[in-house]
Parts: C-alpha cells; structure tokens; sequence
C-alpha cells in the first residue's frame, strides 16, 4: 500500500461520521501502521514522514504511538524471528539460560538482528504454552521442552533456514 | 450557573468547568502537576483527587465537571495520605539533583513534594539514567527529570500547532523525546520550558547561570512584534539573565514566543555603541557628547541657513519608545521648522492606515487579539501571522481548535496551512485578484448584504470594476481551482461572523495596501464592522511611533516622506536616523546607499553601529530598550510601560535625552527635565484614537502583478519574516542565532533540478537591481516558479533585489539564479 | 561634720587610700588580660565559628556543586556564587566568595549545605590592614581547607559539630536514602 492512497474515511469506516475531524486521523493510525509494516516489514522513517504530511498529523504524535506497541518496529527485522518466553513458568525452568546460549550463538542482544537480516532474537511475555516451558517460537512455530539437546536443535533449525 | 460547595465554602459557577476550575476561581488551592488552563484536561498527575460527598471514589478534579449540590472537599487527612502516595510513586523515578538543577526554587514539584511528601520512598528506586540531551539550541531535554505529566507535548501540538515532542516508548522507560530522538528542531518558542513542572525542559543560554532565588524580576514589554506581550526578565546584578511568560501576565497571558524568551540578548551585542562617534577623514573618531553635539548642531545650522529647513528629515523608529519619538517630532517641528518625518511604517502600517481611511474613514487602525475566538469563518490572506505575531496567531490556532474554520489562502506551506481546514494554494502576490475574484462571485451569488452596501459610496463603479474578474480568469491569475473560488467564497459570505487577517510591512514584498483596499471592499460587502478586519502593526512600537506623529502630515504640502527622502538623491542635505537601519531592512538598499552617501549630514542615533551607521557622519549611542523608561503602543491599540532594567553600557542615552540635549546645543530651549514631562506633554498634544466610524466607501482595486517573471528572470522572489528574527535586530542575539543566524533562499525541488542546485550549496541571485549569494536549501514548502527569502540579515543583503512599491501595490520580484562552483 | 570627717577631708586621706590601690595592684599585681599580637591564647574553643573554608573531598576536589542554598540562607547575604556551563555541560563553579567582613558567623550557610560543603574553621584571628584580603575568593576558601582541616581534623569537626546533610543523604549517588538513616536512628 502506498501511504500516499490511504483513505481516511474508508479506513476508518462508519465511526468517521461521528468524530471529528482530527480524530479520525488519529484513529486510522494504528491500521496504517499495520499496513505499512505488511508491505516493509517494519515502519521506515520516511514512509512515517510521508504519513505524517498526509494526515497532517507531526510525527512526533505517530511516533509516539506507534513506539507504545511492541508490535511495530523500526528497524529492518530478519527472516527469523525467535522469540523466547520470559513468562514465569519459562523463567522457573531457565528461560534465561535458553536467551543466553542463543545471545552468545549468534552474537546479538535480544531486541536485535543480525548484520545479514536473517534472524531477530526477541523475548515475550507468555506463548501459552506453558505446559512446554521452558518455549520459544521461530516465526509461527512453537518449540518446547528446550534442553540441551532441544537448544541445539533449535539453533540448527534456525540457521538451516538462513541458508 | 450551578451551584455546589467546595470547601464549605457555597459557589456558583457556570455550567460544564471542571472541579478545579470552580475551586481556583473561589480562591481554592488544589495541587496539580498536569493541568494547565490552555490545555485540555488530561488527569495524569493524580494529585488533584478530591473527596465529594455520597461518592465512594475520589475524583480527579481537574477532569471531572461540576454538578449541582456536589459537596467536595479538598482537603482531608485521607486526600493528604493519597497525594502522599501518588507523590511517592513521582519521586521514585525523580533524582535528587535539584543542588545542579536550574528549576530548584521554583518548581512545581519541589513545592508539592515539600508540602504533602514524606522523606520516606517505600519502593526500590527505579531511576533512568539517560545523559541530558543537549543537542539543540536553545532547549536542553533531562529525561531523567521528567515525571511524565504531558504537559510539554501538548502544550507543543495542542496549544502551539507544532506538536515537536511525543512521550515515545511506554511504561517505565517512556520519555518525551523529539520523533526518532533526533535532535528537537521545532518553533523554539520556549513554551515547554515554562509550563515543565520540573527541571526536564530547560533554557539552554540560562543554564546554570543563576540559581532562582539570586534573580530579580521584572516585568517590561517585549520589544520585537506588536503583540506586546509581556516579558518577565530576571536579572541579577545589573545583567537580564533570561525572559519568560507568567500565567496570566499581561496581553500575551503569559505566552511568548521565541524571540521573547531568547532573543533580549541583542543589548548585550558585541558592537554595542558605547561613545559618540565622529567621522574624521573617512574614520571615525571617539568623541565626547559635547564634541559630537556641537558637530550637528553646527552643521544643522549651516544647512538650515543655506538650503532651508525643508533640507533637513528625520526618521523614527518603531523601535524607541514614544517618548523617544515625540522628542524627535518636537525636535524636527520646533528647532528645525521641517515636517519631513517617516518611520518604517511607511512600508506597512502607514499603507494600512491609509487604505483604512479611505474605506472607513478611521485614523488610526488597531487589531483586538482576541477577535479570532468565537469567529466562525477565519480567512488568512497570504501572511504567516503564527510568524509575525505568534501569540496573535496562537489565538487563531485556538479559534481553530474551538470549531471556527480557517481558510487560509497562501503562495507558502506554513503553521498556518498545516491547521487550516481549507488551503487555497495562491500564486504569491495575487491577494487583489483572488479578493476581487471572491467579491465577483458574491456580487452574482446575490449573497451580499444589501441594506448596508446600497448605502455604501461608490458601489456601482466597484460593481463594474469587479466585471473582469470572472472565476475562470482570476483561477488562471491565482492557480486556484474555480470550485474552490467558489465555495470558499460562499462559505466566507454564508458564516454568521468572519475575520479576515493580513500582515503588510517592509519584510514581506507579496501585499500593499491594494490588498488591504481590497480586504475592506470584502469587509465592507459583507456589511461586517471595521473589527472583522485584522492587520497588527507590525513592530512593538509602530502604533505609537505613527501616533506620535513620525508621518508626513496629510494636512501639509510638500512634505517629503520615507520615499522622497531615501530613494531621491538631492531631495535632502540632512538626515537625522533615530533607532533605524534603512540599509538592511529596507528595500532597494543600492539606491537608498547611494542617496545616504550624497548627503551633507547624517546622524544615526542606534544602539549598535548598524549598517547604515557605518555611513553617518556622526553616530550616537543610545540606550536600549531595557535600559531606558518609556511607553510602547502595541498593535492592539493599547499603552504598556516599559522599564529601565539594566543600565545603560557606556555613555549611551536614551534617544529623548540625546534630543533634548542636541535642542539645547542648538541654542532652543526645550522645557523638559525628565521623562515624566515628555509623557505629559504627549497627552497635552497627542488626541486619542477614534475607533469606530460610519463611514464606507469602496475603492475600485485592480490586480497588478509585481515585477512578472521572464525568460531573463524566471523565478519570483517573495520575502516574508523567519520565526526567530523580527527586523534586523534580533539578528543581534546570539542565542536567537544558534537557530538561524544567515539569510537562506528556499526553493522549491523542480526548480532546483531545472537550475542545477543542491541542498546548502551557494547561489548567485540576481534581480535588475542587484546580485546577492545566498546558501540554498532545497524545500518543497514553497511552489514551483518561486523562491523564498527573509530580509533580516544584513550579511544576506537580500534588500539589494528588491524595489518599494510606491503606490501600495504588491511588488515581487523577479530574479534569476545560478548555482555557484567552487 | 564630725571632726574625724573633717580632719579625713583636709588631709585628703580618701584620695590617698585610693592612690594606694592603684599602686599596689599596677605594680605589683600580673595583669588579668593577655598583650594579645605578643601573647597569643594556646586554646581555641573545640566548634568555635571562625574563618569560612570550603571543603575538599578524599579527591582533593571542591566538594560544593554551586547550588546556592548556603547564598539564599545567609542572613546578611555576603555569599554570591557565579557558575557556569562546564565542557561536558556539567556545572561549574566559577567563583565562589564570601565578603567575610559581613559575616555574623551564624553558621546557616553549613547548615544549608547538602554536600557539607562549606565549613566554619575554628580559626578566627585574620584580622589585616586591608579590607581586599578580608573578602575570600574560592581559591582562599580551598587554601583554607588544606589549612585549617588538613587530614582527620576535618572529617572529625565535621562528626562533632555539624551533622552534614550529605551524610544523611548517603552521597549524591544515593541521596535520598534519607529514610534509612532515619530508621537507623529508630532501632
């Protein structure tokens, strides 16, 4: 999608007609958002800007909101993306341990990628999953009951994608 | 009205103010930390909570409306352990610098943390440790500091339209933070630095300059535009250290702007005159007040006695107080015997007044800068009002916020389009056409107000005169499509009230007093008053010095005026300058250099040695605004005294005191001691302002272009003022000139393509009247065909292009430019 | 008038008596005072207010940060502090002086101070022909210091007669822990 042929009032449908003006702009913020990060993968700083003149809203106020998600990033995100749980039935069973090895593998710090876009290391919450604990997913698939055999699975898994 | 008791104390107030209102007009206290009366109700400081009768929660205050028979009280052991709480949980993040914090002894936080805290914290500090941001000019960001209240942010988007920082991130490591954390690049107005309830936002020339308990302060009126607000300066020892805005405080209400609160460091300048100065041989030569004295008063008498006393003009300056141009006029009339007086008004002010008369038969026009609230239809014509009066502008922006529509018609993306709800992208100067093309459109729309227009002079000439200006031709003179022509025009003839507002002065070359012609011819149409029209004199004291009489006498013949006496070589022998530089701001200054250089005597009486100085004969030192007493008239019509803050550097004088002297040395009594006896004598002589008249005329106003642009010169130069200079004297300020400190050409990306410019490199800019350098930078603000610039800098010489426009016609300028090598 | 007063009175007995004393005690009594520029006292009163020192922590560094609370306390305002930016934008401060001639030595200055960074000495014999060196910049403030309070003397002046805030607030990383001395105290 080009921001340049977002249309606020189709966005934002019928709950347009009874807010005002201003608010209707900010209301389709987090759609947009979306929708650029479908076509970027993240939320490019000119394409920001670009929205920021179209709604006339300053980027600042779009910053902020878009910075309170963690759903939205802005920086390129790799192929990968593994997220370790940090939830408390992960933790008790050595979630850390699980981010570590991984940290120290690849040589990044959770919240970052590698130089090569190929995977983003990332902590949450919880999965739901914590019958599996302790969990971590790459992309959409859930990998349980990591141990030490389990890690090197996962590491494996993860770089045999980046080839 | 509704009725409740606070306090058991019984009130009424009206219906729909919130708790904390009602209270603070009752005299009530009620701690907060994020409420602020120009900015919405956001309740995220929790300090304001109050207990109200049958209610088994507290309310926040500042969020919650009055209801009738509510019994609230402010003030329990319960209300006081709560705040308690809630100022805990503040300081948890908030470090205990306040011995290196600038903010200490007048913080907000610092008096409700000593009045409810506890010096107990239960919970495990929790402190972010991010270094001072002191990236930018002039505002320095501590985020450590901060305790989250918003009110800086929104005072940004809500209340100034610029909307610079945002709270980024969430949680405990949120910050406010310019987007991205780039450095914060915004209007520099200063605002967040005032309404900041702790030490995160903080002016930067101030830092650690002085602790707020060794400032003395003082109130005196802002000397840049003609809004007249008023400034707050702290001083100690004898040295102004920093401005700010009160709550409440004058007609600003304690708004400022950037120039304000940074810009009154041009008295401490660096060629701040200190003596006289004679020119001896080409140079110039310290003298003494006897010396320099009895040079002028000898050569005045010698040119009085061989060319006649017409031989001599003066220039005011809206710069200097009334006093200082009373002094001149009394000065001119009764030791001279000549009427050649003008000021800088004659570029703008004076052209308004003029072109008011003629419509309304007023003498003296001033604005009301509350009129835009409640208007339901605002019209900007083709001025950046949010630029030279920015607190007038904050009220527009405000009008906006309440409901009222703006339209603002412009050749430039500016604050003011940003927030308009209608933006007719105009060719720059052609204001006469599109007023015209509107009042044809109205005229044959029938929507007019009959009654008052058949009574109205000169309708049916105007009624014909408009019968060019179909849509069709006047959307090809100012690029606006005809549909937008045409519902502009009826929404502005439908709305139940309006405002149309423009600026005119020396700086801005797009507008003359055929568009204020024009605008009234509107006014008049639509059968609105004279207050439906608003154009604010431009500078502090350019009311006063018109009123004071720095004008060419309309009674009188042959009286020379700013025109005859600059751009006419041989018209004078001598010229006495008070407090002006007509080489840097006023236009087509070869020419006006020329006729300064053919002259017998001139004497330039300035606080600095000005460029136009730097050719006088003899230079007299004055005092400056804060180091002398007087009255400024803002635009408003209203007198406000200013004070002597700091004295003066040097020998330097006030100018009345240097006239009043000089009239002694030439051998003319003056009686009059102290300034007391000028302000006496001014309201002897000086009759008051008429403000309404019944008067209406209409004034047939043809569109004509400026100077068109050609193939030799294919681009339109159009000058307007930059947000953080006003005149050439905050060029002065050093803390005003971290932000801009040189003149730039803006030009549009096409246009910078076709010619071969890149961003920040230099140009060669050349008119039929001269050539400048100037460093581009590539916009896409301005419109393809045009280029923009301000005339502020004195090394810019961006006057040099351009020419004065007699007659009161718009007068862009046609240039040419070339990238430069090397 | 008897006869004994009389005879008392032409005989100028009275005035004789006295002349007596006074030659008895002038030149046979010591003297109770001391020739003070020759004789000086051995003693100084232990927490006597004198000379105004500004203190230097184990660093050797000024310890005072320029905040100014000793100038807004003092009751006869002879304190004036100038700072300024500093190159790494920390505070500076420049000047720091005291016209001591003003001084009513009432010791608010060290109360104030959150970093126990002014000090009264027990010195107080400074008294000079010029009143210049009776106004103290920084500089003799520091020099002071190294005289007055070199090495243990200070730390324990400080313990014995000024209970310095910046004790109790645990240094300026850690101020605010305030509330544990406080409990301290309790137990």
């Amino acid at each position: 999608m080009r921001v340049e042929d977002l249309d606020v009032n189709e966005m934002i449908g019928d709950v347009g007609k009874i807010i005002c003006e201003h608010d209707r702009k900010k209301g389709v913020l987090i759609h947009a958002f979306q929708k650029i990060q479908q076509d970027y993968g993240y939320l490019p700083g000119e394409v920001l800007m670009t929205l920021s003149k179209k709604l006339s809203l300053p980027l600042a106020e779009i910053y902020s909101v878009a910075s309170f998600y963690k759903q939205f990033h802005f920086s390129p995100r790799g192929k990968k993306v593994v997220r370790v749980c940090m939830g408390t039935a992960c933790h008790v069973r050595g979630a850390k341990n699980v981010l570590n090895a991984l940290e120290d593998e690849f040589g990044i710090k959770q919240g970052e990628t590698t130089d090569d876009l190929a995977m983003t290391l990332e902590t949450v919450g919880c999965v739901g999953c914590c019958g599996l604990a302790p969990v971590a997913t790459i992309n959409e698939d859930v990998v349980g009951d990591i141990g030490k055999k389990k890690l090197e699975l996962l590491v494996k898994a993860i770089k045999e994608e980046e080839k | 009205m509704v009725e409740l008791t606070i306090d058991g104390k019984k009130v009424s107030v009206e219906d729909g103010i919130t708790i904390l209102k009602a209270a603070q007009m009752n005299g009530i206290k009620i701690p907060n930390m994020c409420y602020d009366k120009r900015l919405r109700p956001y309740g995220a400081c929790r300090l304001c909570v109050v207990e109200a009768e049958k209610q088994p929660r507290l309310l926040a205050s500042c969020s919650t409306p009055v209801a009738p028979g509510m019994v609230i009280l402010t003030d329990t052991p319960k209300l006081r352990k709560v705040r308690q709480t809630v100022l805990e949980l503040m300081l948890i993040h908030h470090p205990l610098d306040c011995p290196i914090c600038d903010k200490a002894g007048e913080c907000d936080l610092q008096d409700v943390a000593y009045e409810y805290g506890k010096p107990e914290g239960r919970f495990i500090r929790h402190r972010k440790a991010m270094p001072p941001d002191v990236r930018g000019p002039l505002v320095e960001l501590t985020a450590n500091r901060c305790i989250l209240c918003g009110k800086c942010v929104r005072i940004c988007s809500e209340h100034q339209g610029r909307g610079a920082l945002g709270l980024i991130g969430r949680g405990f490591p949120t910050v406010v933070q310019p987007a991205f954390g780039e450095i914060l690049e915004c209007d520099y107005c200063g605002q967040c630095i005032d309404i900041c309830p702790t030490g995160a936002l903080l002016s930067k020339p101030f830092k650690f300059q002085a602790r707020a308990w060794f400032l003395e302060e003082k109130d005196t009126i802002c000397p840049f535009c003609g809004c007249g607000c008023t400034l707050t300066l702290g001083t100690r020892e004898g040295n102004v250290l920093r401005s700010r805005g009160k709550e409440d405080n004058g007609r600003s209400e304690g708004n400022l702007c950037g120039r304000g609160r940074f810009g009154f460091d041009y008295i401490y300048s660096d060629n701040r005159l200190k003596t006289p100065l004679i020119r001896k041989n080409g140079a110039f030569v310290q003298a003494t007040w006897d010396e320099a004295l009895m040079h002028i008063s000898d050569s005045l008498k010698y040119i009085i006695n061989s060319y006649g006393k017409d031989s001599v003009g003066a220039i005011g300056s809206h710069r200097c107080t009334n006093e200082d141009n009373f002094m001149l006029r009394k000065f001119m009339v009764s030791v001279i015997g000549s009427h050649n007086m003008d000021s800088s008004a004659a570029f703008g002010y004076s052209k308004v007044q003029k072109a008011l008369d003629m419509a309304f038969g007023l003498k003296t026009h001033s604005i009301n800068m509350k009129s835009p609230l409640g208007k339901d239809v605002i019209f900007i014509l083709e001025s950046d009002i949010s630029i030279t009066h920015p607190v007038f502008g904050l009220n527009i922006l405000q009008a906006k916020r309440e409901g009222s529509q703006l339209i603002v018609a412009d050749s430039r993306d500016t604050k003011l389009t940003r927030h308009s709800s209608n933006y007719l992208k105009m060719r720059q100067g052609t204001s006469v056409a599109l007023l015209n093309g509107m009042m044809k459109i109205i005229l044959d729309k029938g929507l007019f107000n009959r009654e008052i227009v058949s009574k109205t002079q000169g309708f049916t000439e105007f009624e014909t005169s408009l019968a060019e200006y179909t849509p069709g031709k006047v959307s090809k003179m100012t690029g606006i499509s005809e549909e937008e022509l045409v519902s502009t025009a009826e929404t502005i003839a439908k709305a139940k009230n309006r405002m149309i507002s423009l600026t005119v002065s020396a700086t801005e070359n797009t507008k003359g007093m055929d568009t204020v012609l024009a605008a009234s011819n509107l006014v008049i149409l639509l059968g609105e008053d004279i207050d439906a029209l608003q154009i604010p004199a431009e500078y502090a004291n350019t009311y006063g010095t018109y009123k004071m009489g720095i004008r060419p006498d309309a009674g009188k013949t042959d009286v020379k005026d700013i025109f005859d006496m600059l751009y006419e070589t041989n018209s004078l022998n001598a010229l006495y300058i008070m407090g002006e530089d007509p080489v840097s701001t006023f236009p087509y200054n070869s020419k006006i250099m020329r006729t300064l250089k053919s002259l017998e005597l001139l004497v330039v009486q300035d606080i600095a040695l000005t460029e136009t100085a730097k050719l006088a004969h003899v230079v007299l030192p004055a005092s400056s605004w804060a180091e002398k007493d007087g009255t400024f008239v803002n635009a408003e019509g209203i007198e406000q005294k200013i004070h002597r803050i700091v004295d003066a550097p040097g020998q330097s004088l006030p100018d009345w005191q240097i006239l009043r002297n000089l009239s002694l040395s030439m051998g003319k009594e003056i009686a009059i001691r102290n300034i007391e006896g000028v302000s006496e004598e001014i309201k002897k002589t000086i009759r008051e302002d008429q403000k309404t008249s019944d008067k209406r005329v209409f004034n047939t106003v043809s569109y004509s272009a400026g100077e068109e642009p050609d193939m030799e010169y294919p681009l339109s130069l159009v000058t307007r003022d930059v947000l953080q200079h006003s005149g050439s004297m905050s060029t002065r300020s050093k803390a005003l000139d971290l932000v801009v400190s040189e003149a730039f050409l803006e030009i549009n990306e096409d246009d910078a393509r076709k010619f071969g410019i890149s961003d920040n490199s230099h140009v060669k800019i050349t008119s039929r009247r001269g050539t400048i350098y100037l460093k581009a930078k590539v916009t896409d603000t301005v419109q393809p065909g045009t280029v923009f610039t301000s005339m502020h800098f004195p090394h810019g010489r961006v006057n040099a292009l351009t020419y004065p426009s007699e007659n009161g016609a718009a007068g862009t300028d046609a240039v040419k430019i070339e990238s430069v090598k090397g | 008038m008897t006869t004994g007063k009389f005879i008392r009175t032409i005989f100028f007995i009275e005035m004789l008596k006295g002349m007596a004393f006074t030659l008895k005690t002038f030149f046979f009594t010591p003297p109770v005072t001391r020739r003070y520029p020759k004789k000086v006292r051995v003693y100084s009163q232990p927490g006597f207010r004198g000379l105004h020192a500004l203190a230097k922590n184990e660093e050797g560094k000024m310890k005072c940060v320029g905040c100014g609370l000793c100038g807004a306390y003092c009751p006869s305002q002879c304190i004036y502090i100038y700072t300024t930016e500093g190159e790494d934008h920390n505070k500076v401060v420049d000047r720091y002086e005291i016209e001591t001639p003003r001084c009513i030595y009432c010791g608010f200055c060290v109360e104030a101070c959150p970093f126990g960074a002014i000090t009264l000495s027990e010195h107080y014999e400074y008294s000079t022909y010029s009143r210049d060196s009776l106004y103290m910049t920084k500089e003799n403030l520091l020099d002071n210091w190294d005289k007055y309070f070199a090495g243990e003397k200070g730390k324990r002046y400080f313990k014995d007669f000024w209970r310095p805030k910046s004790e109790d607030f645990n240094g300026y990383e850690n101020q605010a822990m305030f509330n544990k001395v406080k409990i301290k105290g309790k137990e």
